[in-house]
């Protein structure tokens, strides 16, 4: 087996700060066009494009938002759960930085999903909430995210916040398998999976084209947007160094 | 409007409510950026 640090090689050549913004910055203006690309496309063929469904009619191009905000809810929880344990096992020195980053995008995205589910749900079915497994399961999400956020603020000295947080992270990672089976295991008011599951996509092409569309527009909005707070970790980090070497300088 | 019949008011609403919350997400970040570069360079000014 070989050692982590060959394993991961590529993440480990992150860990220099300013080769990270370097690569950074080259990558930065890409992820952005495409995401503002993917986004007018998206959004023409979500709205005007894709037929209507036969049962909900035009209320079904909520869809459109509300699916890739779901999977960006759980996806982004996923990559911060990575980060944990980046944290914790491997003490890669972005991997704080990185989920620091990431989390109050995870909630915006989280609070998205469940915005944007409720409104779908009126029209749908007669009800704005439903405490049902689905969405209360993602309500128990948002709270997560909101708990880790507080947290950040909470503890001062950095080192032992990302540790707290990353801790917090891992356990909360057990609900994203509950969120995705709650259609599964529970009686739910929500549909059950109906792109990712066993047999393939049950939507039709000429919907799941604007989804995909749009889903991908979302991914590069959040790594562009993760992309600009990260480096501003790192130049708030750097700032608070300097800050305190100027204050220890001025104490002796 | 009738572009999207019975439904464009939710419709709206849900896309309104989406564009509002990712824009507000990302100027936040560009903002958040700015003043941490502006501080930094301050700071660093004061260093040399």
């Amino acid at each position: 087996m070989a050692p982590p640090v060959r394993r991961f090689e590529f993440l480990w050549s992150l860990a220099n700060p300013s080769r990270f913004s370097a690569l950074a910055r080259r990558i930065l203006p890409f992820t952005a066009a495409g995401c503002i690309g993917l986004l007018a496309y998206g959004l023409y063929t979500g709205l005007l494009v894709a037929p209507a469904d036969y049962q909900q009619g035009d209320s079904m191009r909520i869809m459109y938002i509300h699916v890739p905000s779901a999977w960006l809810a759980m996806a982004v929880y996923g990559a911060m759960s990575m980060s944990a344990l980046g944290t914790l096992v491997w003490r890669h020195p972005l991997a704080d930085v990185a989920q620091k980053a990431a989390a109050p995008l995870g909630a915006a995205f989280t609070a998205l999903c469940l915005i944007t589910g409720s409104i779908w749900g009126k029209p749908t079915w007669g009800t704005w909430w439903e405490w049902d497994a689905r969405m209360t399961s993602v309500l128990v999400l948002l709270l997560i995210y909101l708990g880790i956020i507080a947290l950040w603020r909470a503890i001062e000295e950095p080192g032992r916040a990302a540790r707290a947080v990353a801790v917090l992270t891992l356990v909360g990672a057990v609900n994203l398998p509950i969120i995705k089976f709650s259609v599964d295991w529970w009686n739910t008011l929500h549909q059950p999976a109906s792109v990712f599951r066993s047999g393939g996509p049950a939507i039709h092409p000429s919907m799941l084209e604007p989804l995909l569309t749009m889903a991908l527009a979302f991914l590069l909005l959040f790594v562009s947007l993760l992309i600009v707070r990260m480096q501003t970790g790192l130049m708030e980090r750097r700032a608070e160094r300097l800050a305190q070497l100027a204050a220890g300088e001025e104490a002796s | 409007m009738t572009l999207f019949g019975a439904h464009t008011g939710y419709i709206l609403a849900a896309y309104g409510l989406a564009a509002l919350i990712l824009c507000a997400m990302t100027v936040q970040s560009l903002v958040a950026r700015a003043a941490a570069r502006r501080r930094l360079a301050a700071l660093e000014r004061e260093e040399s």
